[in-house]
C-alpha cells in the first residue's frame, strides 16, 4: 500500500487523511414549479476502511448526494459546494475527468439491478468492458479477471454464466453482478444507494455478508445510502441521519442508536417495528409526512414534524455543531 | 371457539406459462399449491414470505381476483369459488383489499371523495348525495384524513395519504375481511408506523379481521395474532406470534428471522446468524420433496424424498418439516 | 418510496376548499402554454367561426349567380371581396360554404369514428380472452378490405350524398381507434384501481365506462386530433375524385376538383379552397403536436 496522507481527527489523533471530503454540498433542481433544494449544505468525510451510512426518509436528499458526488445529477440539477477525491476536487468536472475515476477507483452499487445492468449486453461484455476500459486489459485477460470476480461473488458455475444476459440472472445474482463490476477495478471508494432494498430478506443477509467481506479485503471507504436502519446497524461504522436534505445527526453507530439525540432520530427509532418491541402499544409515530423542500424555508427543516419545537426552531435553520467523540447534532434543543 | 369467518382448504393457484413451440405443454408456474388455513372474526392473519411465495397471489385469488385452479375457500359458510356473478357482488360488500402502491390502486381521473364514495354507490344505488357525503367524510375523518381535502386527486397526495384514502374507501362498507397486500411496503419507516397504528385501530373499533400480507416480520408481528410462514407455494408454519417469534420452529422461519437485521449494532454483532446457501428455486421447478430442501441447513435424505405435511406441534401450531 | 424531490407536494390545509387539479385540467394548462399549438387553435376556431356564421352575413345564398359580375376579380373591397366564378357565383360563399361540410364531416366523423372505437376497443382489451380474439380478428378483416371498394358499396348503397359520404369514412376509420383503446385497456386491466373497482363490486360494464374509457382518454385524445386531419383529407379526396360530395352541395374537395379543371383560365378556383384546406390541415397538425405533448404520460 502507498503510503497514505495523514491528518488529525476531532480527537487528536493522527488518522489517515480522508479520501472523500465533502464541503457544504447544495443541489437545486430546477422543476415547473419552482427550485426544489434536495441536499442543502451537508458536509463529512470518510476514510478508507471505513462504512459511513446515510440514513433518511423519501425527500432527504441523501440518493442525490451520491449522485452528486458521482456526477450523476440529472440535467435539471445544479450541484455547488465542494467534493474533493483524494485530494482533488471533483464536484462539477467534466465527464472526461470523472470518466477516468467513475468505475476505476469510484464506483457505485445501486438499488435496482435491472436498470443499471445494459438488458442488451451479455454480462461478460459489460464486466470486460469496464477493464478494458480503465486498466487496458485485453478482452481475454479482462474475460478472465471476470470470471475470478463472479465466482468471489459467490455465482455458481462462472465460467458459463458468464456468458448470460442480465434477465437470465435472478434479483439476488443480479444484485451480485452489479457488485461484481463495481469491484472489478479494486475502488478506493465505493456507494451504494439502497444495495438491498429490493432484495428478499435472506438473498439480503446473503448480499450484506459478502459486501462486508469484500469492502475488507480492498480496506476501501464505503459510503452506504439506505432507509433501513437495520442495514444501517448492520454495516456501518458511522451514521448521518439526513433529513429534507440536511445533517440531523452524526454519531459513531453505537452512540446514534443507544442514546440518539436529535429528536428526528429518536422519532425514526421509535417509528422503526423491532423483533423485541413491546406489542401492546402502539408504535411511536412520527406526525405529518416527509417532504421535499420547496425553495427555501426558514428554521429547521424537522420543525413542521418535531413535537418538541419552540418558536426559534421555525426562524432560524440549527447549525451542524460538533461535539465530543464525533457526534454532531443540528438541533436548538439539545447538544450532540 | 367462535365460527371461523374464512376456511381455506387445498387452495391452488397455476398459471400455466403457455405451450411450447411444438405444441407441448409448457410450464406451470405452480404459485400457490395447496394451502389451507382458518380465520376467526376480528384476528388479524400475518402471511409472511419472500418473493415467489405465492402470498400476494393467495389473497389475490380468496378474493376471486385470480382464478384458482382447485380447492376450496368457506365465507361464512358459503362455497366462494362457487358464487355466481350476482351472489359474489353481494357478497364483496365484506371482503376488500389494500394495495401495495398507494396512488397505483387510486383511479387517477376521480377525485378522492369520488373514490371513496364509490363502494357506497356500487352497493347502495338510493342513498342521496348529501348522505354519500356524510359518510364519506367520516370514513376520511376515521382513517385521519381532513374531510375538507374531498375534492382533491390522488397525484397531490403523499403515499401515506393515498394509501389512507384507499383503507377509506376499503372500510367504508364495514367489511368483515381486509386483505392487506402489503400495504406499508412503500412507505417511509415514520409512516410505515402511523398506517400501522391506524389498521389496529380500525380492527378493535370495528371487528375487522386482517389478512396482512408482508413481507416484513417486524411489521407483521405489530399487527398479527397469528403467523403463517409460506415458501414456494406451500405452508411452511403457521402458529400464534408469541410463541412463533420467541421460538421459530421450522428451519425456514428462522431462517427468516435471523436474517432480519435489528436496529441495534450490538445485538447485530452478538447474533449468530443462520445465512442461507444459494437463490430461491423457481416457482416452475420446484424442489423434489420438501420445497426448502435444497437450501435447508438441516435438509436429510428423507427430506429430499418426502414432502412433509402440515402437522401440528405441542403448543398447536402447525408446522410442515420432517425434523422440526 | 423513491427519494425523488420532485414528489408530490402535500396539499394544504389553506386550499383545501378549492377542487383539486385534475390530470385532465393539468395537460390542459400546458397545452396552453404552447403558443404554436393554442394559436393554431384559435385560428382553427376562427376558420370554423367563419364557416359557419359567415355566409349568414351575406345577402344572397350559394347558388345565387350575380349575372353581372361573372368572373369577377379579386377585389376586398366589392360585394364580391374574392371574386366571382364564371358563372356569378361568390367565390367566398362558396369557399365558406364548402367549408361547413368539410369542417363538420371531418370533426364528427372523426368523433364518431373515435365514440365507436374506443367501446368497442375498451371492452374487447378489458374482457379478454374469446371475445377479444373474435372482435380484433374482425377488424383485422376489415383492415383488409380495399378502401375504396367500401366506399364504392356504401356509395351504391346509400346513394350519393354526404350521408353516405359521412358513413364512408367512419366505416373505415373507426379501425384503429379501435386497436388503440384496445392496447390501452389490456395495460389498464391489470392497474390496481381496475382491481379494487372489482373488489369494490363493480360489473364489468361499469368497469369500463367508468375506469377503462377515462383513463384512455390521454391516448384517444391525441390520436382523435390526428384523426380529423385524416377525415378531413379523406373527404377530400373522395369529393375530388367525385365519389364525395355531390353538387350542389360542396366540400373543399369538390372545390379543388372544380378549380384543378380550370387551372389554366382561373388559378383562384383552385388556390382560394386550395389555400383554406391547407391553412386548416396546419392548424390541425400544430394542434395535435401540441395535444401529444401535452398529454403524453411519459412527459410526466
Amino acid at each position: 500500500m502507498l503510503s497514505t496522507p495523514m491528518s488529525a481527527d476531532p480527537l487528536g489523533r493522527q488518522v489517515a487523511a480522508p479520501i472523500l471530503s465533502v464541503r457544504e454540498l447544495c443541489v437545486d433542481f430546477k422543476l415547473e414549479h419552482g427550485i426544489v433544494r434536495a441536499v442543502d449544505g451537508v458536509s463529512f468525510d470518510v476514510r478508507r476502511g471505513e462504512v459511513l451510512g446515510i440514513v433518511g426518509e423519501s425527500g432527504s436528499g441523501k440518493s442525490q448526494i451520491l449522485m452528486a458526488a458521482m456526477g450523476l445529477t440529472a440535467v435539471n440539477g445544479k450541484c455547488s459546494g465542494s467534493v474533493t477525491f483524494e485530494g482533488r476536487e471533483i464536484l462539477n468536472a467534466s465527464p472526461e475527468k470523472l470518466d477516468k475515476i467513475r468505475g476505476s477507483s469510484m464506483s457505485m452499487i445501486f438499488q435496482d439491478p435491472m436498470t443499471s445492468l445494459n438488458p442488451y449486453m451479455r454480462v461478460q461484455d459489460q464486466l470486460a468492458e469496464v477493464l478494458t476500459a480503465h486498466q487496458g486489459k485485453s478482452r481475454k485477460e479482462a474475460i478472465d479477471l471476470a470470471v475470478e470476480m463472479l465466482e468471489r461473488v459467490r455465482i455458481p458455475d462462472a465460467a458459463r454464466r458468464i456468458s448470460l444476459y442480465p434477465h437470465e440472472f435472478s434479483g439476488g445474482m443480479r444484485q451480485r453482478v452489479m457488485i461484481a463490476m463495481a469491484l472489478l477495478c479494486r475502488p478506493a471508494l465505493l456507494f451504494a444507494d439502497e444495495p438491498t432494498t429490493a432484495l428478499d430478506v435472506t438473498v439480503q443477509a446473503q448480499i450484506l455478508d459478502l459486501l462486508s467481506n469484500l469492502v475488507r479485503d480492498l480496506n476501501a471507504a464505503v459510503v452506504i445510502v439506505t432507509h433501513d436502519l437495520g442495514v444501517i446497524a448492520r454495516m456501518c461504522d458511522r451514521v448521518m441521519v439526513l433529513y429534507g436534505g440536511r445533517v440531523m445527526e452524526e454519531a459513531a453507530i453505537d452512540d446514534l442508536f443507544e442514546a440518539p439525540r436529535h429528536p428526528y432520530s429518536q422519532g425514526l427509532m421509535a417509528a422503526t417495528p423491532r423483533l423485541d418491541d413491546d406489542v401492546a402499544h402502539d408504535l411511536r409515530t412520527i406526525p405529518g409526512a416527509p417532504r421535499a423542500l420547496m425553495g427555501k424555508i426558514g428554521g429547521c427543516p424537522f420543525a413542521p414534524r418535531c413535537e418538541r419545537r419552540v418558536e426559534r426552531c421555525t426562524v432560524e435553520t440549527p447549525a451542524l455543531l460538533r461535539g465530543a467523540g464525533g457526534r454532531a447534532a443540528a438541533c436548538h434543543l439539545v447538544m450532540p | 371457539m367462535s365460527e371461523a369467518l374464512l376456511s381455506v382448504k387445498d387452495l391452488k393457484v397455476h398459471f400455466p406459462l403457455g405451450k411450447g413451440l411444438l405444441g407441448g405443454a409448457g410450464g406451470v408456474v405452480k404459485a400457490v399449491d395447496g394451502i389451507s388455513f382458518d380465520l376467526r372474526p376480528g384476528e388479524t392473519l400475518g402471511i409472511v414470505g419472500e418473493s415467489g411465495c405465492g402470498k400476494s397471489t393467495l389473497g389475490r385469488a380468496i378474493l376471486r381476483l385470480t382464478r384458482t385452479t382447485e380447492g376450496q375457500v368457506v365465507w361464512l359458510g358459503q362455497d366462494f369459488l362457487g358464487l355466481d356473478k350476482n351472489s359474489l357482488r353481494e357478497a364483496r360488500r365484506d371482503l376488500q383489499i389494500i394495495f401495495q402502491d398507494p396512488l397505483a390502486s387510486l383511479d387517477p381521473r376521480m377525485t378522492i371523495g369520488a373514490i371513496i364514495a364509490r363502494p357506497l354507490k356500487t352497493f347502495c344505488p338510493d342513498l342521496g348525495k348529501a348522505e354519500i357525503d356524510k359518510r364519506v367524510k367520516e370514513a376520511m375523518a376515521q382513517v385521519g384524513l381532513a374531510p375538507e381535502m374531498m375534492r382533491r386527486y390522488p397525484h397531490e397526495f403523499s403515499g401515506g395519504q393515498c394509501q389512507r384514502i384507499g383503507i377509506a374507501r376499503a372500510m367504508i362498507l364495514r367489511p368483515k375481511l381486509i386483505v392487506c397486500d402489503e400495504p406499508v411496503s412503500a412507505l417511509d419507516v415514520s409512516i410505515q408506523a402511523q398506517i400501522i397504528n391506524l389498521l389496529r385501530k380500525l380492527q378493535a373499533e370495528l371487528g375487522l379481521s386482517l389478512l396482512f400480507i408482508s413481507h416484513n416480520l417486524s411489521v407483521v408481528r405489530h399487527i398479527s395474532h397469528r403467523v403463517m410462514v409460506l415458501y414456494l407455494g406451500k405452508v411452511m408454519e403457521i402458529g400464534a406470534r408469541e410463541a412463533f417469534y420467541a421460538n421459530p420452529m421450522h428451519p425456514y422461519s428462522k431462517a427468516l428471522i435471523s436474517a432480519i437485521p435489528l436496529p441495534d449494532p450490538k445485538a447485530e454483532r452478538a447474533r449468530e446468524r443462520i445465512t442461507l446457501q444459494g437463490d430461491l428455486p423457481s416457482p416452475i421447478k420446484p424442489p423434489e420433496g420438501c420445497r426448502f430442501c435444497t437450501r435447508c441447513p438441516i435438509a436429510t435424505d428423507l427430506c429430499h424424498a418426502s414432502e412433509p405435511p402440515l402437522s401440528p406441534r405441542a403448543d398447536g401450531r402447525l408446522v410442515a418439516c420432517h425434523h422440526a | 418510496m423513491s427519494d425523488v424531490p420532485a414528489g408530490t407536494i402535500e396539499a394544504t390545509l389553506e386550499r383545501a376548499e378549492q377542487p383539486g387539479l385534475s390530470p385532465i385540467r393539468a395537460s390542459w394548462r400546458r397545452f396552453c402554454r404552447n403558443r404554436l399549438a393554442l394559436g393554431s387553435l384559435v385560428i382553427l376556431g376562427l376558420i370554423a367561426l367563419l364557416c359557419f356564421a359567415g355566409p349568414l352575413f351575406f345577402p344572397y345564398g350559394v347558388e345565387d349567380a350575380d349575372f353581372e359580375n361573372i368572373s369577377a376579380p379579386v377585389n376586398l373591397f366589392s360585394a364580391h371581396p374574392f371574386g366571382t366564378d364564371d358563372f356569378g357565383r361568390d367565390l367566398l360563399l362558396r369557399v365558406l360554404d364548402g367549408g361547413r361540410v368539410s369542417l363538420a364531416v371531418g370533426f364528427v366523423g372523426a368523433l364518431a369514428a373515435v365514440f365507436i372505437g374506443v367501446i368497442y376497443g375498451a371492452t374487447s382489451g378489458y374482457v379478454g380472452g374469446r371475445l377479444d380474439n373474435v372482435l380484433m380478428r374482425t377488424v383485422d378483416v376489415l383492415y383488409g378490405i380495399p378502401y375504396f371498394f367500401l366506399v364504392v358499396l356504401i356509395n351504391l348503397l346509400v346513394g350519393r350524398t354526404t350521408a353516405g359520404l359521412f358513413v364512408s369514412i367512419v366505416v373505415v376509420l373507426w379501425l384503429t381507434p379501435a386497436v388503440i383503446a384496445r392496447g390501452q385497456a389490456v395495460s389498464l386491466r391489470h392497474r390496481e384501481f381496475v382491481d379494487a373497482a372489482r373488489a369494490g363490486g363493480m360489473t364489468e360494464w361499469q368497469i369500463i365506462l367508468q375506469h377503462i374509457v377515462p383513463n384512455s382518454l390521454n391516448v384517444v385524445i391525441v390520436y382523435s386530433s390526428l384523426l380529423v386531419l385524416e377525415v378531413i383529407i379523406t373527404e377530400s379526396f373522395l369529393s375530388f375524385l367525385g365519389l364525395g360530395v355531390q353538387a350542389p352541395a360542396s366540400s373543399w374537395g369538390s372545390l379543388i376538383d372544380a378549380g384543378a379543371r380550370s387551372i389554366e383560365t382561373d388559378l383562384r378556383l383552385l388556390l382560394l379552397p386550395g389555400g383554406f384546406l391547407v391553412a386548416t390541415l396546419f392548424c390541425l397538425n400544430f394542434v395535435a403536436d401540441g395535444l401529444r405533448d401535452a398529454f403524453d404520460p411519459n412527459e410526466r
